[in-house]
């Protein structure tokens, strides 16, 4: 058991490490693949002296201004998206749930497109303006949700889900109804709304960062308790769980996640849904094993698809919600595929 | 060991239980009987804690049901439902372990070393074989000796089970009801146990409660609880009731076309 998560853990950071030096090479300019690792290495203050400086100065340049700030931005991105989705999938237990069922990312969405209709997105605080009312609207939202769902002091599940998909339907007709009345500002909302990690420098990171690495540790205190509540809420509590304190810390751990994540990157779907779920048919149903991968996994595929979003029709950026799902939903069937395939043989 | 004093719940308007008064003592078992609606899971969630009494008090171990913590609670009483566990992809080795959970820290640290326990549990009830297989594969006979294997391993002074017999077939009734007597008697277990099937409910259970539209009817022996016209009275059915020829408990027969109309019912 321990050894599979170390084995299953070290090959997914490798990946990830791999993933993002290819990504790194990527763009207007060609950087030679093998000399990342050293670029990088280099920039390590007790490492310095012990590589020799074979490179042109112009690629430093590009790799630590451009590249790598969007693709440590991408990487968290992907992290906190499929972190909350597997933990949404957890505690729901619900398939079709992912980190926007609460309805998050059409409040933060609303706030987003109520800014950039009107032209203030640069007024209160320069580039943050967007990001922090996108954020605020986005908890404001899980806030109602949770009002509308609540009955008794208790959050039924059920409950839970419809409240958020009724705020979705709703909070989305209010997006929509802005990006119809925009004529010129059309494409900015809706480049918006798809979601881009474009001129995203490393102040993001720092931001991002740290809503990522607590939700991680929250979430993973957690693990074991996921894997009991696979078994039914009433099995969980017969063992000891208070199961609704445990739904609550959960889901607005992930959704405080989700917010911050939406709020630099915008709506970028298919992540969250889909990693964990790829990740559970490669590892099995432990919790202890699902949240890390997924972290891991959400980096490495928010990688690859920025990746292409940028690369495949340069100079022209696809925009990434488009390219997420263009791109997980035939390697999910796949896995589907593989996983029918292999239950059978084991059965017969 | 369980004290139940005047204990009411209802659900809004709807009185589901009211004035339920009763002792179980420590090592014995009390099977509680009544027809569809009568309260009986209700009663049981009180006491095992996810539902909260409305009125009254419910005393387990000396002290005040409301004053354990959840998890303090499950080092004490465990509880088996009616519903088997869902096919979910967990091994049987995993799902019992699981039983460990309440005596675990937030490292999933055991206080002590669990494993001799589980490998004594699943030679116990012939699971070893099956350790390793997925939950999903297994038959809804096994799954049942595996839910009663997790609640083995948690190691409880009190166990509620909850029509735990529902699903299976005569064999595997049997074969359950068999293992739970066989831990009651070698390890003192106390049980609570909600039976539909009032032959099983004579034969394994030392008193029987009875509860008819959520009040207590009789608390009592097998023998002085099951009469023709209580079953009557509570069921609305006519039966014929004769000691087993073996061991002398009251066993139902029942006859067809002796039970009052749902018209009947409601004069």
């Amino acid at each position: 058991m321990n050894r599979t998560g170390l084995l299953w853990g070290g090959g997914g950071i490798l990946l990830l490490l791999f993933t993002i030096c290819v990504s790194a090479t990527i763009g207007s300019v060609h950087i030679p693949l093998q000399q990342i690792p050293a670029i990088l290495l280099h920039q390590i203050p007790w490492l310095q002296d012990m590589i020799p400086k074979t490179w042109p100065g112009s690629y430093e340049q590009i790799l630590l201004k451009v590249r790598i700030p969007r693709i440590a931005i991408g990487v968290l991105v992907g992290a906190c998206l499929s972190l909350s989705g597997a933990a949404f999938q957890g505690v729901l237990r619900n398939p079709l749930a992912d980190p926007y069922t609460l309805g998050v990312s059409s409040g933060a969405s609303v706030g987003a497109a109520f800014m950039i209709y009107f032209g203030i997105q640069y007024s209160l605080v320069g580039q943050w303006s967007v990001p922090i009312v996108a954020f605020t609207t986005g908890v404001l939202t899980l806030w109602l949700v949770m009002r509308l769902a609540q009955d008794e002091g208790k959050i039924p599940t059920e409950r839970l889900i419809l409240a958020g998909v009724v705020m979705q339907a709703f909070l989305g007709a209010f997006v929509s109804l802005l990006v119809a009345l925009s004529d010129k500002t059309i494409n900015e909302v809706m480049f918006w709304l798809m979601g881009s990690l474009s001129l995203r420098g490393w102040a993001y990171t720092a931001v991002l960062g740290p809503y990522l690495i607590v939700g991680f540790i929250i979430v993973m205190g957690y693990a074991r308790t996921m894997n009991i509540l696979a078994l039914g809420e009433r099995e969980a509590a017969h063992l000891g769980i208070r199961v609704d304190r445990t739904k609550m810390i959960i889901l607005l751990t992930a959704t405080f996640m989700t917010a911050a994540a939406v709020s630099v990157s915008g709506v970028i779907g298919f992540v969250g849904l889909i990693v964990p779920h790829m990740i559970r048919l490669l590892v099995g149903s432990n919790y202890k094993l699902i949240v890390p991968l997924s972290a891991i996994g959400g980096g490495i595929y928010m990688v690859i698809a920025d990746t292409l979003a940028r690369s495949v029709l340069a100079p022209t950026e696809i925009p990434l919600g488009v390219v997420t799902a263009f791109i997980g939903a035939p390697f999910f069937a796949y896995l589907l595929h593989r996983n029918k395939k292999t239950r059978r043989g084991r059965l017969s | 060991m369980i004290r139940v004093e005047h204990v009411d719940k209802h659900y809004g308007a709807a009185k589901v239980l009211q004035n339920i008064h009763f002792e179980v003592e420590s090592g014995t078992c009390l099977g509680i009987i009544g027809p569809n609606g009568s309260g009986k899971s209700t009663l049981l969630q009180c006491i095992s804690g996810v539902e909260p009494a409305s009125a009254g008090e419910i005393v387990i171990r000396k002290q005040l049901l409301s004053q354990y913590s959840r998890k303090s609670l499950s080092q004490h009483l465990a509880v088996l439902q009616q519903e088997t566990l869902p096919p979910v992809g967990y091994s049987v080795q995993e799902v019992l372990e699981m039983g460990r959970f309440p005596f675990q820290n937030w490292l999933g640290r055991d206080q002590t070393d669990a494993s001799s326990l589980i490998a004594g549990v699943a030679e116990q009830l012939n699971l070893v074989e099956l350790l390793d297989r997925p939950l999903h594969e297994l038959s809804g006979g096994q799954r049942q000796r595996v839910a009663l294997g997790k609640v083995m391993v948690q190691q409880p002074e009190i166990l509620l089970l909850d029509e735990p017999t529902t699903y299976l077939d005569i064999r595997y009734q049997l074969q359950f009801m068999d293992y739970v007597r066989k831990w009651q008697r070698d390890c003192g277990l106390t049980i609570i146990a909600v039976l539909h099937d009032l032959n099983l409910a004579a034969q394994y259970c030392d008193q029987l409660l009875v509860l008819h539209e959520g009040k207590q009817v009789a608390i009592g022996e097998p023998a002085e609880i099951l009469s023709r016209e209580r079953v009557h009275e509570v069921f609305g059915t006519e039966p014929i009731i004769i000691p087993h020829p073996v061991n002398g408990t009251p066993q139902i027969l029942l006859q067809p076309g002796s039970h009052e109309t749902l018209g009947n019912e409601a004069k």
